[in-house]
């Protein structure tokens, strides 16, 4: 449709004031702005006045990098030489900092409302990342005119370490709603992080902690931070940190909806053991629960708390031992009669730590069947040492139970130091049965069979396709032998946009005791870029279809 | 076809538009507006909105008249929705294609008609059409003028080089 133009010179000139009118308004601009890339910002930066104090101020609200700040006052230069001689570096840069540097530095920071600091992570690729960032960051702040608060309007903030924490303090003003820390710089870093923490952030929302500190080194002091954040809604500890003298302290919170463990390889060990003790109306607001545990003792914390555990939508459970396919049955069926609310469900039922001394008995389909009664179910993750294989009529009763499912993922890394026969696993043939019943599916994870025989059509535009698959999980499956090129086209054609192949595991630590690891993961890429090829074709010839026939 | 209930838009210069309520809707403006004043069969004014405009945001209205609303809680803050997507789907894009200043009546008529949707693909379109240009190009597109010394522009390109790259 097309619209008239008008040769009526005053509608014309209404008409430019539109343009006029549109580009002086900073709301909109900052709405045009929203939607460019960093670098268009800096360009936008330049355009005239108005333009610059708009978009600076949407470049600089979210950093993911504490050096654009430091530039301002530093050279890189003078950077890398703090990194070098640190005993002088503080001589130095008093005497370099003018007032002009810290009205610059003052217009810029007072912008920024997120930042994070990964010290794994390069600045900039192709130049040499001054090792120095935190400490010259610490440097700064004796020298900050207005004392320890750098950035007066921060609101999150994500640092990872392996150091000091010392330079994180400055940034940790009363705004900060959200935080999350890696510290792996040993437990005297940690547990002088948290002493310093508390009482500096009494409106924080959200807080994540990633160490491997062990909890008995930091309690106090951790105890100590978290007593003093009363508005928390979101708590995420390490593995074997909900004590109870931790969980405690955050059970009577009235906003408090997300309570989970962060998971990594570590002994394994049983928390809902411990938390059987917890008040009578424990967690009046939660919905999102995750522990380690083994089954019977989470299902013991599910009987005593039914109140709480009847109100989860999201429930996420690492087991302390592999789990045998009876005792997973006798916990899930559980859930499933009693906790119909759940709209996300996580069970890991094996561990992190490779090959287990002792083998667990495989999964039957029974375990999702008693999953069944949660007909809101929108993503299941499972987990197991052995592979769980389907058919299309166990794919069409998924359907039918769970019409909103959108994540799928079944025991798509198993063991494979366990003697798996080469069939055993799905066959890809099962992903067209997928696409015609989950159009919607948005990341998809199953462990295929190495030794079997599928078909692809070769047609690219079959009737079903996946209209938004992000991610398909392949985990450690291998590519059928010689056949990634049907395997990439078969993929392509039931996309409608290119989804990304996931290869090895994401949660647990299986690749390396895999033999021939390496060779599945070049056949798997190979295959990749046969749907990469495939898409690229298909999506042209679409292009094609819907361009008018003007 | 059931009689579904109707009401009437007045653009600025007069010309009267009888559209679906649930059309007419889409527009928080008006909805809020038929929920203040209630059902009547008056025309409803918009008088920054002239008539080949409203004919345009209406034709999206009917498009789009059975999409799910936007959530009103949406923060746009929040880190989530940081990263916005720029795309645009294939009736939308054909939608937008129209001269630039229809394009920039279509984004103040979204605005002032709370219709976010369509404010949102104004938005991406004009980000689309910055995308890539130098300072000058952008200034020449949208005959701005430029109120920087050539010191100071200078200093701000300095100061924000780190995000050429990204």
């Amino acid at each position: 449709m097309a619209t008239t133009k008008t040769s009526d010179p005053d509608e014309t000139r209404s008409v430019k004031k539109a343009q006029v009118d549109a580009l002086a308004v900073p709301e909109l601009l900052a709405n045009f702005f929203s939607f460019a890339t960093q670098s268009t910002l800096g360009t936008c930066a330049l355009v005239c006045k108005l333009w610059s104090e708009v978009a600076l101020d949407e470049l600089w609200k979210h950093l993911d990098s504490v050096f654009p700040l430091l530039e301002l006052v530093m050279s890189l230069e003078l950077l890398r030489n703090l990194g070098l001689r640190v005993p002088d570096a503080s001589q130095i840069l008093s005497s370099k900092l003018s007032d002009a540097d810290w009205s610059r530095f003052h217009y810029y920071s007072r912008k920024v409302r997120s930042i994070s600091y990964d010290h794994e992570k390069r600045y900039r690729p192709n130049s040499i990342t001054p090792a120095i960032g935190p400490e010259a960051i610490a440097m700064l702040c004796l020298h900050h005119p207005s004392g320890l608060e750098m950035l007066p309007r921060l609101e999150t903030l994500k640092w990872s370490t392996n150091g000091s924490t010392t330079p994180i303090l400055p940034f940790l003003s009363s705004r900060v709603k959200s935080l999350e820390v890696e510290l792996t710089g040993g437990s005297q870093s940690v547990d002088d992080f948290f002493r310093a923490l508390a009482g500096r952030t009494p409106h924080l929302t959200n807080f994540h902690l990633k160490t491997l500190t062990a909890v008995k080194d930091i309690e106090p002091s951790l105890r100590k931070a978290i007593g003093t954040w009363k508005k928390l809604e979101t708590l995420i500890l390490p593995p074997y940190y909900l004590r109870p003298s931790i969980v405690g302290l955050v059970a009577s919170l009235p906003n408090l909806k997300t309570l989970e463990h962060d998971y990594t390889c570590h002994p394994p060990y049983d928390e809902a053991a411990m938390l059987q003790e917890l008040p009578e109306n424990a967690f009046p607001e939660l919905d999102s629960f995750g522990f380690n545990s083994n089954p019977p003792s989470a299902q013991r914390l599910a009987l005593k708390y039914s109140g709480l555990f009847t109100r989860l939508t999201s429930i996420n459970i690492d087991a302390a031992n592999s789990v045998g396919g009876e005792e997973a049955l006798t916990f899930v069926h559980h859930l499933g009669s009693k906790c119909v609310q759940l709209l996300d469900i996580s069970l890991n039922f094996c561990l992190g730590w490779g090959p287990q001394g002792e083998v667990a008995s495989p999964l039957s389909f029974r375990v999702l069947e008693s999953l069944f009664p949660c007909r809101k179910l929108r993503m299941l993750l499972v987990g197991h040492p052995h592979p769980l294989t389907i058919n299309e009529t166990d794919v069409e009763r998924i359907a039918a139970a769970w019409p909103k499912l959108v994540i799928f993922e079944l025991c798509k890394e198993p063991d494979l130091s366990l003697p798996i026969p080469e069939d055993m696993g799905n066959s890809l043939s099962i992903l067209p049965t997928f696409a015609r019943h989950f159009p919607m599916m948005k990341d998809l994870g199953l462990f295929f069979a190495k030794d079997q025989d599928f078909s692809f059509s070769g047609n690219l535009y079959p009737k079903f396709e996946f209209c938004q698959l992000d991610n398909l999980g392949v985990g450690v499956s291998a590519v059928p032998k010689g056949r990634s090129q049907d395997v990439g086209f078969l993929i392509a054609s039931l996309c409608r946009v290119e989804p990304t192949i996931e290869i090895g595991t994401s949660v647990w630590f299986v690749g390396p005791w895999c033999p021939g690891w390496g060779e599945y993961q070049n056949q798997w890429e190979e295959a990749g870029r046969f749907l990469q090829f495939a898409m690229r074709t298909k999506i042209a010839s679409r292009a094609n279809e819907l361009r008018p026939f003007a | 076809m059931s009689a579904a209930p109707q009401v009437t838009l007045e653009s600025s210069d007069g010309e009267k538009f009888k559209v679906d309520k649930e059309v007419a809707e889409r527009s928080v403006l008006i909805k809020n507006m038929i929920e203040d004043v209630g059902e009547s069969d008056n025309p409803i004014p918009l008088p920054n909105v002239n008539a080949s405009v409203l004919k345009k945001v209406l034709e999206y209205c009917e498009h789009h008249r059975g999409d799910p609303l936007p959530a009103a809680d949406a923060d746009p803050s929040n880190d989530d929705n940081r990263k916005r997507a720029t795309e645009i789907s294939d009736w939308d894009q054909k939608f937008i294609q129209v001269d630039q200043e229809m394009l920039f009546e279509i984004i103040l008529a979204a605005n002032y008609m709370d219709i976010k949707p369509l404010l949102d693909v104004g938005c991406k379109t004009v980000a689309n059409m910055i995308k890539g240009k130098t300072p000058e190009e952008i200034r020449k597109l949208f005959n701005i003028v430029n109120d920087f010394t050539p010191e100071e522009e200078a200093q701000i390109k300095k100061e924000n080089e780190w995000a050429e790259d990204r």
